[in-house]
């Protein structure tokens, strides 16, 4: 995030830097709004955070017990390694699979074009009954595709697929697909094509030309894909807590069960505040690797 | 052209939307807060409409949220949620009427309640109005799971491994499966270190530990769970639905739920709401209610059909068979618990 | 070897043109179980059904279901739009300026993302009861949520649209005697219309699909689709569910490829 500018498309001496704070008018609707619709809120309920919570009742009396017992306790600090190693899983995943789908989507010219770019957007839109039931039907030990696996001589027994990370990290890459698909999308569309053509004149083969060219020039895109994807699968609720069972434990389960039904709304709030951080955290480094390739995130 | 057209659908669409804040302030109107999916047919069917009809109101129904939810949308809006009535369960309405969210329903304000047995009445707390009583009962699939189960240590056989779902602890269905283990063990409500012995071995032989009761439904619709501990209603609504399973009480006996109408302190019309909540109260609504859908009912003189009432709770010496939990404990202990339990469930 | 040339170009198109359709396929074949139990006669969910029917599509062409889903649509469309103004609006200011607290105001701007929409539902119902806003529940809270949830995903997809801009084309412009406005018209907008349609397409299925903000912002009367579909959840998940979920998700996919076809938003821009 901090940055140098983009200069593999901007070179300095042809645009000027104007000192005029032009910034202004851009920065502060969008800041003015989400101060007013999410940090106040925010803010208020994050001072839960620092209250004591004692016999089912929030006593009124300041404590860093509960950042203590989330950044202490073993169990809790599982829970955060587990939330980042799905999330980062997951992120992987998504952008791995997005890039195939997004370089075709920008390249082809068939006229069914239309239709398969709306098509990504199924994944998000699958719903309720899919993550209840569907995954199910798919995924668990005699559900279809361990059976097709079984028919094809692939597996002796059928994998647990079904209430474990496996299956959470399968339900995220498959709903957050959407998002890296499109993500990539606008950062290859953006990009010169003429560069490709450039370098296969000069010799360069199509896996070179991809690698020296094309992947550099979309890393802004590889990496949005990624840090969206990392940031809705360490949010995300309903997948984690019905393919994972609740033999699975991520953030976001932890303080959905902690705010509604245990109803220790301290405990909750300083875990949503630590979410936030490690969030922010990853945007930032991702800001960092990105700048040093001359992509700003 | 382009943009004017796009203006006026950006007015159609807002003016859509904020048509029905337009409509409100009709007559007396009551704004009823509980379930929705089959529940929410049943209750028009069997309340709202009748009290609707004998008296010049309409009602609102609003089926969002569980009773939790509920709950927390209460707790944030200081006890002003935008409902009369709201359908919950006792540890909320215990909690609620701790910090003064909700509204006390003596017997002034709702005459009824001096025919709901006193046991009952203590559970749920000042503010509560006991509609209906509940139990944990072990749903069995009936094609799998022959002869029927007498004990709840078929949970833990090793026979039926992988064929139970375990409800997890942010239900209290977990709480009460931690209470039964204690009792089969030596402990009791107040001492519940027998039963936390049972609970790794419990996991172990679990084909899922799931939160919500409605999630649970899918394993047994694909015949992949067998037994699982479920409240009698449910269990009754899916057996008439057509599933293959039935259920009872295990000869160890089991824990009774009690649920309650509240009155959030904020509501726009509480002498309504009160009327509303004897009229619930009444003889005649409580037999009604308890056969529509299949619960028991705490009122003192309901008669109600044998096929029925040998399978829910309707009489004093049913009623003595339940463990009444101590629910205020539950709500004071549940964080410690909830922690202790995953720390066994999460691997 | 003409032919043998032929096999060697042929081949890696071949395969690559497979492994977009096995993604494909990944992104498919869980919905096609969704839409196979959607025409089971049975009255819970079977796969695979032992007999086929509509009467699941019937049961949702009633106003119970028709009314929330405009409620959806409304809110999705509307938020929507307010979050791509805002979000590019800051992806402008954070790719195409220096200054100080930038990285603070990126953070920030993608901030709610971080969040998951529970606590943000609790935290905005508190806020409102405290500021004496409460009659502000049902669509206009809503709307102000929606829209606050969804600014990152427009910011991060303008930025990346951003980023790829070849800011010499702009600056041709500008010599050519093109005003500040007109540039951005013509030549910045185009470019980054792939980014502006991405994260307007993003904004509106994470508002039309949102349940954890939505749960605490209704106000009785006015439920969004996901809302209904939750409600309906008390008793399990019902075959007319399936249903639903195929039909708004067909609306959804008509609509966008309708959108796609007039605007041509992901139309390749330099020709090759």
């Amino acid at each position: 995030m901090t940055g140098t500018h983009d200069a593999l498309a901007m070179p300095a001496a042809v645009v000027p830097r104007r000192s005029v704070p032009g910034y202004l008018p851009l920065v502060l609707p969008p800041v003015a709004y989400l101060v007013i619709i999410f940090v106040i809120p925010l803010a208020l309920l994050a001072v839960l955070s620092l209250l004591r919570h004692e016999a089912g009742l929030i006593v009124n009396q300041l404590t860093l017990e509960n950042y203590a017992k989330l950044l202490g306790d073993t169990y809790y600090v599982r829970v955060i390694y587990r939330t980042l190693g799905t999330s980062l899983a997951v992120a992987f995943f998504v952008t791995f699979l997005s890039y195939p789908v997004a370089y075709f989507l920008t390249r082809t010219r068939t006229t069914w074009k239309p239709v398969l770019v709306a098509l990504v957007l199924a994944p998000e839109l699958s719903g309720v009954v899919l993550r209840t039931y569907g995954w199910l039907v798919i995924l668990e030990p005699e559900g279809l595709l361990n059976t097709v696996l079984q028919r094809l001589g692939l597996l002796d027994a059928p994998l647990k697929l079904v209430h474990n990370y496996a299956a959470v990290t399968i339900g995220l890459t498959h709903v957050l697909l959407t998002f890296g698909v499109f993500t990539v999308m606008a950062s290859l569309q953006a990009m010169d094509p003429t560069l490709e053509l450039a370098a296969q004149n000069l010799g360069a083969n199509r896996v070179q030309t991809f690698l020296r060219i094309t992947l550099p020039l979309t890393l802004p895109g590889i990496l949005g894909s990624f840090f969206l994807a990392f940031a809705l699968a360490a949010g995300a609720y309903a997948t984690p807590a019905i393919l994972g069972g609740k033999t699975v434990e991520v953030m976001s389960t932890l303080i959905y069960t902690q705010l509604l039904y245990i109803l220790n709304w301290p405990l909750a709030s300083a875990a949503a505040v630590i979410l936030l951080v490690i969030v922010l955290t990853t945007l930032m480094l991702l800001g960092r690797f990105g700048a040093r390739r001359g992509a700003v995130l | 052209m382009k943009r004017r057209a796009a203006t006026v659908v950006v007015i159609i669409v807002l003016a859509g939307g904020l048509l029905p804040l337009a409509r409100a302030g009709a007559v007396r109107e009551l704004v009823v807060n509980a379930y929705g999916g089959e529940y929410e047919e049943i209750i028009k069917a069997t309340i709202l409409r009748p009290f609707e009809q004998t008296r010049n109101v309409r009602i609102v129904y609003d089926p969002t949220g569980s009773a939790s939810a509920d709950f927390a949308k209460i707790r944030a809006t200081r006890g002003d949620p935008g409902w009369d009535v709201v359908v919950m369960t006792a540890p909320e309405s215990l909690i609620g009427c701790q910090l003064a969210l909700l509204e006390r329903l003596s017997e002034d304000r709702v005459p009824n309640q001096k025919f709901i047995y006193h046991e009952v009445r203590n559970g749920a707390g000042p503010c509560g109005a006991v509609q209906e009583l509940q139990y944990m009962s072990l749903m069995y699939n009936t094609r799998n799971v022959t002869p029927p189960p007498t004990s709840w240590r078929i949970l833990w056989d090793a026979k039926y491994k992988g064929r139970i779902i375990v409800p997890d602890i942010g239900n209290i269905l977990a709480v009460y499966l931690l209470f039964m283990a204690a009792y089969m063990n030596g402990g009791d409500q107040h001492n519940l270190e027998p039963g936390w012995a049972q609970i790794a071995a419990l996991r172990d032989n679990a084909l899922a530990v799931i939160e919500s009761s409605a999630d649970m439904v899918p394993y047994f619709e694909r015949g992949q769970a067998w037994l699982l501990p479920y409240w009698d209603g449910r269990a009754h609504y899916y057996k008439n639905r057509g599933l293959p399973v039935d259920f009872l009480i295990p000869k160890e006996g089991t824990v009774g739920l009690v649920n309650t109408l509240n009155v959030p302190v904020g509501a726009k019309n509480k002498e309504l709401a009160y009327e509303f909540i004897n009229f619930w109260l009444s003889k005649e609504m409580q037999e009604k209610w308890a056969q529509a859908y299949t619960v028991g009912t705490a009122r003192v003189d309901t008669v109600l059909p044998p096929e029925h009432s040998q399978r829910h709770v309707t009489s004093i010496r049913q009623l003595k068979t339940l463990k009444i939990p101590d629910f205020l404990y539950i709500g004071q202990k549940r964080s410690e618990w909830a922690e202790r339990w995953k720390k066994i469930m999460v691997r | 070897m003409p032919v043998q040339r032929m096999i060697k170009r042929a081949l890696p198109r071949a395969a690559f043109t497979l492994v977009v359709m096995a993604i494909y396929a990944f992104m498919f074949l869980p919905i096609a179980v969704v839409l196979v139990t959607s025409v089971g006669a049975s009255r819970y969910l079977e796969f695979p059904p032992r007999a086929l029917s509509l009467r699941w599509y019937q049961a949702v062409l009633v106003k119970d279901w028709i009314e929330p889903a405009r409620v959806s649509f409304n809110l999705a469309l509307v938020s929507a739009a307010i979050a791509t103004l805002l979000g590019s609006a800051g992806a402008f200011a954070i790719v195409r300026h220096r200054f100080l607290g930038r990285d603070a105001i990126a953070a920030l701007l993608h901030s709610p993302l971080a969040i998951p929409s529970i606590v943000a539902g609790v935290a905005i119902l508190q806020f409102f009861t405290v500021v004496g806003a409460k009659w502000l529940l049902g669509f206009p809270a809503l709307l102000l949520a929606h829209a606050m949830e969804t600014i990152p995903f427009v910011t991060r997809t303008v930025s990346v649209s951003l980023l790829g801009v070849d800011r010499t084309l702009e600056q041709a412009a500008m010599n050519l005697g093109a005003r500040r406005w007109q540039t951005l018209r013509h030549v910045t907008l185009p470019l980054i219309k792939p980014g502006l349609f991405a994260g307007a397409a993003f904004a509106f299925v994470i508002s039309f699909n949102n349940v954890n903000l939505s749960l605490f912002l209704v106000r009785p009367g006015v439920i969004t689709l996901p809302i209904r579909i939750m409600n309906f959840l008390e008793f399990g998940v019902a075959p007319v569910l399936a249903a639903v979920n195929i039909l708004s998700l067909a609306a959804v996919l008509v609509v966008v490829a309708v959108a796609e076809r007039v605007g041509g938003f992901t139309k390749f821009l330099y020709g090759q």
